[in-house]
């Protein structure tokens, strides 16, 4: 060995920050796409979900977790090895028409998550704001109303002048926050062994309510636009295919980690609402009736977890709607060019967060109607979406080795078609089931 | 303005009147400053014909009519040299030499000229995407106008027959453009990008790129190519990327280089990047004490294409010890005959600083005295490596 690589070695040994540089510098997309995964949107649906069906729901976490980690896998060895985003794939591949039916649902359901998001901002800073305050106008009306324009204009600041290095550490700092849902489960004192028979042994209840919760976990948890925003971050880290075993690891750990906080948040109402039979119907209430029973910090934890959530959704979602629809046309994009370099990338993403904040600030906007409005849309996106990417990435021109074949490719084309069924069972259940 | 989108899913019908197909794609020949369609694509169900244009009387947008019978159409026989243009360039990415980018085509502008339909130019407007929907004629659209790449500005990258025949505008293009583009391509683009380019220039767009696309570059490249370029690589720029790699990559990179070349990279990469030795180059002009300045000059001649700039020649004993510098002016106006020891500034009367020395405290000299490199020494006098002005400037405003 030449005295040089020594030299290499002792510098790289002394230095630990130089090991983690390597560990982070592939580490990253995953985790946090994992994370925003578990949005307001999906903090509600857990949540609502433990406090109806308590334990017996928790077993799907598993196919879910399954699923999410195969096809977030997926997309991001096909933004590696193609270097191109899944919008453009999809432009390539599918033409213009196709895209822009893609781009339409995706614009919409985005802006509905969006608007739930900042709905999310709103009701955490409510049951803060009940707690410390009491009941009076300004603690439970004008507060959350703040809350809200803060949170957009803090989101824009950040995206807008931040590089995509010093958005990602930020990031990552706020994915950890994710643990004080762990806490809060500890706190409820849950029935730890029906927990873990709940989540390993199948229960299936025939019955409407129960299936309709069940398809909305899976929809929550398997959501479009996320892949978006994974293969474009992949691409803009650039990492290349000889460390795809790394980012491999990188989503596994996110998929892995999203859903295990989807565990502890099912527990957590499980052991409290579910077990003393208290209805609930929102977010909101679910803060506030945690206070009696597991006392006044878990309802503390839950509504700073679900502010910190979706502050996250409400930054990602803007960014990756912008990456969608500016990749797939052609316009210029990425956080790391300037606002007069990228005019409609930042339009794109200033509109959509102004609209959310408006939309939620203004008092009687009918919030509940968009979020289902923005879940159809959602729904409807996701089967054809999941198509677009196995037909992608089994392709042998595109793909060449590291095509998709064998038992993954079953495997994925039985996902989409078990998710396709269960999109439109979601779709249709409104009309017959009255939940 | 005509465009490819008008014609697209348009009715073929032969001298009858009998419906053949929809016009699916356009064949034309590459070579040309403006291309000429050749022929047509004509799809009916499963079955594909190739229509040559020349039988086309008339070229309607919503029917094309041919002056012959079906039965008698003589196909169009296709050749390495075509190109189609929806399945090669609509909806791909293509690169706009004029304006050193890589933009996605939305339609293509076609023309005649000269008695033949040839392709003028692309459009990447959100226009062309209207057209594409078939909603352009929209009142609320009206406003927005075409944005237009003239064909002799285009480079065709999709497929590697395509980069067979790089233009040469974009071969000449600043190796700092040329990095954006390569950025923006798919790594199969960019390996046929690099591949056109000449080693020297290839070396150059590397030393554009940022380390992460450095890495990316060297791993698609293959051994063979990566050697060739990276043997054109200057040592301090190559000493700079081997610090950001792994052990497992650097052992590999070092396999790459030549042994010489590889020893002065060890001895660069143990300076730390904020010193003078971790800024310093080894890319300078060494010339004999004895030698006159005819002799110089002609050496100089005889190697100058291995140099990016040379504002200074060093004189350098065998042993190489550092004597004393000549500017390329003094080159210039001395008497042919005069040897170097006669005229060379000696080393007393020049600044020079050790390895270890700060990059600041380097600015600060160079800034002080007005000088334009400053040479790196040991304390033996022996000459290191060489600090131009633009060295210190990346180190103070890193890729900007």
């Amino acid at each position: 060995m030449s005295n040089a690589l020594l030299v290499k070695i002792k510098q790289k040994l002394a230095s630990k920050w130089a090991k983690l540089a390597i560990l982070m510098a592939i580490i990253g997309p995953g985790i946090i796409t994992g994370q925003v995964d578990n949005d307001a949107g999906g903090i509600a649906t857990y949540s609502i979900a433990g406090a109806r069906f308590g334990y017996s729901m928790l077993w799907t976490l598993i196919p879910i977790t399954i699923l999410l980690v195969f096809t977030m896998n997926i997309t991001t060895k096909t933004g590696i090895v193609t270097r191109l985003g899944l919008a453009e794939l999809i432009r390539e591949k599918f033409r213009i028409k196709l895209t822009l039916f893609v781009l339409a649902l995706v614009l919409v359901s985005n802006m509905g998550t969006t608007i739930s998001e900042f709905s999310g901002i709103s009701s955490a800073v409510y049951i803060l704001g009940k707690q410390i305050g009491g009941e009076t106008i300004f603690w439970t009306t004008v507060l959350p109303i703040i809350g809200v324009v803060l949170s957009g204009i803090l989101a824009w600041f950040v995206i807008v002048k931040g590089s995509y290095k010093s958005i990602e550490k930020l990031f990552l700092t706020m994915a950890l926050f994710y643990i004080t849902y762990i806490i809060s489960a500890f706190m409820a004192g849950p029935d730890w062994s029906a927990a873990f028979k709940g989540l390993l042994i199948p229960t299936l209840k025939f019955d409407s309510a129960f299936l309709f919760t069940t398809v909305g976990v899976v929809g929550t948890t398997v959501a479009p636009w996320m892949y978006f925003y994974l293969q474009s971050t992949a691409i803009e880290k650039g990492i290349k295919k000889e460390d795809l075993k790394y980012s491999q690891i990188d989503t596994t750990i996110g998929g892995i980690f999203t859903d295990i906080f989807s565990f502890f948040m099912i527990v957590a109402c499980a052991a409290t609402l579910f077990a003393h039979n208290i209805p609930v119907n929102n977010v909101g209430d679910i803060g506030l009736s945690l206070a009696p029973l597991a006392g006044e910090y878990a309802s503390y934890l839950f509504a700073f977890g679900l502010l910190n959530a979706s502050i996250f959704g409400a930054f990602i979602l803007p960014l990756s709607t912008a990456y969608i629809i500016c990749e797939a046309l052609g316009y210029e994009l990425g956080m790391n060019k300037k606002f007069g370099e990228a005019p409609i990338f930042y339009g794109i993403f200033t509109a959509i967060l102004v609209i959310g904040v408006i939309t939620v600030a203004i008092p009687g906007m009918p919030l509940l109607m968009i979020m289902r409005a923005s879940q159809v849309a959602n729904g409807l996106v996701l089967p054809f979406f999941l198509y677009f990417l196995m037909k992608i990435a089994q392709d042998q021109a595109l793909m060449g080795e590291y095509a998709t074949k064998g038992f993954w490719r079953i495997f994925g084309w039985v996902s989409v078609w078990v998710l396709a069924i269960l999109n439109v069972a979601l779709l249709i259940a409104p009309f017959f089931v009255q939940s | 303005m005509i465009f490819f989108a008008h014609y697209l899913n348009a009715e073929v019908v032969d001298a009858t009147e009998k419906t053949i197909g929809k016009l699916k794609d356009m064949i034309a020949r590459g070579g040309e400053d403006y291309p000429f369609i050749e022929a047509i694509v004509v799809e009916k169900g499963d079955k594909q014909m190739f229509i040559p244009i020349s039988y086309a009387e008339n070229f309607a947008y919503d029917e094309i009519t041919l002056k012959i019978r079906s039965e008698k159409i003589e196909q169009y026989k296709s050749s390495l040299k075509d190109f189609w243009l929806y399945r090669d360039i609509v909806d791909k990415q293509i690169v706009d030499i004029s304006g050193t980018r890589v933009v996605r085509v939305n339609d293509i502008q076609l023309g005649k000229v000269e008695d033949r339909i040839r392709i003028l130019g692309i459009d990447m407007s959100t226009r062309g995407l209207l057209r594409r929907v078939g909603v352009e004629k929209w009142r609320i659209f009206r406003s927005l106008e075409p944005k237009l790449i003239d064909w002799k500005n285009v480079q065709l990258v999709n497929g590697a027959l395509r980069l067979k025949t790089v233009s040469n505008d974009l071969k000449k293009l600043h190796a700092a453009d040329l990095a954006n583009i390569l950025e923006e391509l798919t790594p199969k683009q960019g390996i046929s990008l690099i591949n056109a380019l000449e080693p020297e220039k290839a070396a150059k767009v590397f030393q554009e790129l940022n380390p992460m696309q450095r890495r990316l570059l060297v791993d698609l490249l293959g051994e063979d190519q990566a050697r060739e370029v990276l043997d054109n690589v200057p040592t301090d720029d190559l000493a700079d990327y081997v610090k950001t790699l792994n052990l497992k990559e650097t052992k590999r990179i070092f396999s790459y280089l030549k042994r010489d070349k590889r020893m002065t990279v060890e001895k660069f990469i143990e300076y730390p990047n904020d010193t003078a030795g971790g800024l310093m180059t080894s890319d300078f002009v060494e010339i004999d004490p004895d030698w006159t300045v005819e002799e110089a000059t002609t050496h100089i001649k005889n190697i100058s294409n291995k140099y990016r700039s040379i504002f200074f020649v060093y004189i350098v004993d065998k042993a190489g010890k550092l004597f004393g510098v000549i500017s390329a002016r003094t080159l210039l106006i001395k008497d042919p005959m005069d040897p170097m020891r006669k005229i060379m500034k000696p080393l007393k009367k020049i600044h020079t600083v050790h390895p270890a020395t700060d990059v600041k405290k380097v600015a600060e000299i160079m800034t002080k005295y007005n000088l334009f490199s400053i040479a790196v020494t040991d304390k033996h006098h022996k000459l290191l490596g060489i600090i131009t002005v633009d060295d210190v400037m990346r180190c103070l405003m890193p890729y900007s």
